[in-house]
């Protein structure tokens, strides 16, 4: 059976027996080559979802905002399954509210429908770390050259062409915000970016004000990103929001031996001190 | 094509000449203001219920009632200290400039209060932008436009009535009939204590020949809506002003926007029976 | 006033001829899509795309504006140097310069006309651009747009073969084409067929004045709740908005020194509406879209007399949850139904 049915069946038998309140998940976009999210409570509309490589969204956004319908079931990407781990871990959803329908990944494409996005041609994620329910087969996805290669690149070049790659990239950014309300990790009640009293940041596309925003946002998830990229697929102007992420990525791994999202049972990595911690910030 | 229009936007600057603590808590003040230019003084001509948007440059600016009568010499307003800017203004000292622009909105319908009994229902700083009607009735030279006018004020605590000058004044006048009442009283306060809406229904306004003014919180304004509605007030006879957060205060930006109507520059004051065609989003 | 024509291989010479005397704007490409921008040669030039990723609003209403420069201590203020060179908008699609025509409204509307926006509307020429296609999310059609003629345009082009065929409607217009040869009434025809030939489809959306009454009786409806369930409350609908309007005044200050600046804001923001008292009156998802959606189909209406959708299908392409403008618009028209 295709992955789209076994969420249809798993989805209509979890409303069925009233295990679940909700089932969010991702449903027909409104063109081609595109998924929405739906919200299905019940039984008879589950015919509504569809899985296809188009379901760019981490629908676990949805999951703190709706807690209080009860328990949800979610159709969730592995990668999106540790930002469920994530959030469990910082207290925002419980473990037993929420069902995870998840299945082995075949990455997501482009609107074209032929290019593997850059986050999951370099993902190796292709099974969730926790979930209640899986389907299909883990495959191995075609990859792209590694991304550390990426990042190395970047940090091989001068500083000042690195502080120019990155202008350019902070320069297309209009500061609609879709990156961080995309993120399920984005969930404080009032942004740092929106306080007047006192205010942190101009409010303009002024590109200094831009890149704080960004740095200030990558450092804010620092240990908690599940690198599931839906902030750079809603970003409208197609900035390359990856590098930040990713070498915040590295730096959690090589220094702290951290990896956000892939154990529920283990702390936060802003919970946790170990005496061996990296400390050489601290003068 | 033609020549270019005047800026709107561009604060005019105006000198503080007084600064009167209003509250016991200090959080809410008086400011007086003198034009620094006077033809901008000239070019400012307001009459009761519009507003301005004052300006600290460093902080921004903010949308404030105006709490003189036109027929007082100098500009004032009564702010009460909430966000950057009222905080920033809070901060400022006799002699100190700040940046005016206006008057903006739409005014009270005076020409629909003349002749008419006249029903005053403020709570706290709701006071502010009925204090400059008021005294602008007041005057010698509207006093007689206007038959019996009835005031209705109510404050959280004794400390928080405002105008104490005022209010003493309007006492003593045997032509205003002036009633106040506070949520909780206070050591040393002999005076009525309940809600304003309470203040209403025993006081049983008649409605005949009367308009009712109300500005004050939500809440209150709720509650008194209800009241007049029941003592037999006609929508258009009731009259309020909303608050709703602004910037341009000129219909451009698009922030105070209900409805079709735009409290900038439609508003602030409407008619409850305007209200009940509008969407409730204030 | 001619016609005129104007051959595609001339293109580049003829943008050219312009930028001496102008701040020539057009479609550029900017990686895999294409942005209106200032050119600097003409060859600059990428017509290859649909229609740029973001509308031609900005042009006269930047996305940050410098009101005013100012000085805390002596407390001057000053106004930013203004460049007095007209500016020619080249390559603007038809729901562009329906989007300019209601912008134009707004800001010269009722007792304040807005000077920052007047100075350099006045100050400009726009050269449109046919549309030979709409994209997938577009329904200009919806709103009786010609994707092949506007009249707000000075200049409008219409290719076919290895042409451009110049409809002139203005004085300004005609003057900056002078030396081109007079299109043939051959030419005319053409285009004209060109243009019946790509009749409108069929919309699956009430009609305009039956969906203003839906939308006032169906202001307290359930279905806005249902439609925004999904919104994650970003402004990338509002900012790529030809008609989008709404903008944020705040200070910015290093020092004595500092400017006052206007800013695109978004009613799709929660803040939007915040109080300083802490109160917000359209503190749900679905009091926002209903405000987003009224403001373009009723309220605006109202006050400025179109309507501020220009069906160029921005907002639905760019939603990175796919609220599609159109939808919406259909599920409001059910649910109405479903009512009455």
């Amino acid at each position: 059976m295709d992955i789209q049915s076994e969420i249809q069946k798993i989805a209509a038998r979890l409303l069925k027996n009233k295990e679940v309140a909700m089932v969010i998940g991702y449903g027909a976009g409104s063109a081609p080559n595109r998924t929405a999210p739906v919200f299905i409570d019940k039984e008879k509309d589950v015919g509504k979802l569809v899985f296809n490589r188009f379901c760019v969204n981490n629908l676990s956004l949805y999951l703190p905002r709706l807690k209080e319908k009860g328990k949800i079931a979610i159709v969730a990407k592995p990668c999106d399954v540790r930002t469920i781990v994530c959030l469990i871990q910082e207290k925002q959803i419980e473990r037993d509210k929420v069902h995870i329908i998840s299945f082995a990944c075949p990455g997501l494409l482009e609107k074209d429908g032929k290019t593997l996005f850059a986050s999951c041609a370099e993902c190796a994620v292709t099974l969730p770390p926790v979930y209640d329910t899986l389907s299909g087969e883990a495959k191995e996805m075609e990859r792209n050259e590694p991304f550390t290669d990426r990042v190395a690149d970047f940090f091989s070049k001068m500083p000042a062409e690195r502080w120019e790659m990155f202008k350019a990239e902070m320069e297309k950014c209009i500061r609609c915000y879709a990156c961080r309300n995309a993120c399920p990790m984005c969930y404080c009640e009032e942004c740092f970016v929106e306080r007047s009293l006192p205010r942190w940041i101009g409010e303009g596309s002024e590109v200094t004000d831009t890149m704080i925003f960004h740095i200030v946002r990558a450092i804010h998830t620092a240990g908690r990103c599940g690198e599931c990229g839906a902030c750079a697929r809603a970003c409208p102007m197609d900035v390359n929001l990856a590098p930040l992420a990713k070498q915040i990525r590295e730096d959690m791994l090589n220094l702290f031996h951290h990896q956000a999202g892939v154990d529920p049972n283990a702390p936060a990595a802003l919970e946790t001190f170990k005496p061996d911690d990296y400390n050489d910030f601290i003068k | 094509m033609s020549e270019n229009p005047e800026n709107p936007y561009l604060p005019r600057p105006m000198r503080i000449v007084r600064i009167t603590v209003e509250s016991s808590t200090r959080d809410t003040r008086t400011f007086e203001l003198e034009w620094v230019n006077p033809e901008d003084g000239r070019a400012f001509l307001y009459l009761p219920g519009q507003f301005a948007e004052l300006s600290v440059l460093g902080s921004g600016e903010a949308p404030i009632s105006i709490t003189s009568s036109p027929t007082q010499p100098n500009l004032q307003f009564c702010i009460k200290r909430m966000g950057v800017v009222t905080t920033a203004i809070h901060y400022m000292k006799e002699g100190d400039t700040l940046g005016v622009r206006g008057p903006y909105g739409n005014t009270f319908p005076l020409d629909l209060f003349k002749g008419k009994n006249i029903l005053f229902i403020a709570g706290g700083i709701g006071l502010a932008p009925l204090r400059s009607v008021i005294n602008y009735m007041l005057d010698d030279s509207h006093r007689k436009d206007y038959k019996d006018i009835t005031i209705l004020y109510g404050a959280r605590t004794p400390g928080d009535l405002l105008f104490k000058y005022d209010l003493k004044a309007w006492g003593e006048r045997p032509d205003v009939a002036y009633l106040e009442t506070v949520d909780r009283a206070a050591a040393g306060y002999a005076g009525r204590v309940g809600f304003v809406p309470a203040l209403l229904d025993q006081t049983a306004p008649k409605p005949k020949d009367t308009v009712a003014i109300t500005c004050g919180p939500p809440i209150m304004i709720k509650y008194v809506l209800k009241s007049l509605t029941e003592l037999g007030f006609p929508p258009e006879m009731i009259i309020t002003t909303l608050e709703m957060r602004m910037k341009c205060g000129i219909g451009k930006c698009g922030r105070c926007n209900i409805g079709k109507y735009y409290v900038c520059i439609d508003g602030p004051v409407f008619s409850y029976a305007q209200l009940q065609k509008m969407p409730k989003e204030y | 006033m001619k016609d005129k024509i104007l051959l595609k291989e001339n293109l580049v010479s003829f943008g050219n001829s312009l930028i001496e005397q102008y701040r020539l704007i057009a479609p550029v490409k900017s990686n895999g899509f294409s942005l209106y921008k200032p050119v600097g040669n003409a060859s600059e030039i990428c017509l290859d795309y649909l229609r740029p990723l973001k509308s031609a609003k900005e042009i006269f209403f930047p996305q940050n504006e410098t009101l005013f420069f100012f000085n805390k201590k002596t407390q001057k203020i000053a106004e930013p140097a203004y460049d007095k060179k007209p500016t020619i908008l080249f390559g603007a699609v038809a729901c562009d310069l329906a989007g300019i025509a209601a912008q134009d409204r707004l800001f010269s509307a009722g007792a304040y006309l807005d000077s920052y926006y007047l100075k350099r509307r006045r100050n400009s020429i726009l050269i449109g651009m046919a549309c030979p296609e709409p994209g997938e999310m577009c329904f200009c059609g919806f709103f009786g747009i010609d994707r092949f003629a506007s009249d707000i345009a000075d200049l409008f082009f219409t290719p076919f073969s290895d042409k451009y065929y110049i409809k002139v409607n203005t004085e300004a217009g005609a003057r900056l084409v002078e030396s081109l040869p007079d299109a043939a009434a051959a030419d005319a025809k053409t285009v004209e067929r060109l243009r019946c030939e790509n009749a409108e489809p069929k919309w699956d959306i009430p009609p305009l004045d039956e969906l203003a009454r839906m939308l006032a009786e169906g202001f307290e409806a359930d279905v806005w709740d249902e439609i925004a369930q999904k919104c994650i409350g970003c402004a990338a609908c509002t900012f790529v908005c030809p008609t989008c309007h709404c903008f944020d005044i705040t200070d910015e200050a290093k020092g004595e020194i500092g400017r006052r600046v206007r800013t695109w804001d978004g009613c799709m923001f929660p803040k939007f509406t915040l109080h300083a008292s802490g109160h917000n009156p359209r503190t749900k998802g679905g009091q926002r879209m209903r405000q987003r959606i009224l403001h373009k189909f009723s309220y605006f209406k109202d006050n400025q007399g179109v309507v501020s959708c220009t069906g160029c299908g921005r907002c639905a392409e760019i939603c990175p949850v796919n609220v599609d403008i159109r939808e919406v618009l259909k599920q409001l028209g059910e649910a109405c139904e479903r009512k009455s």
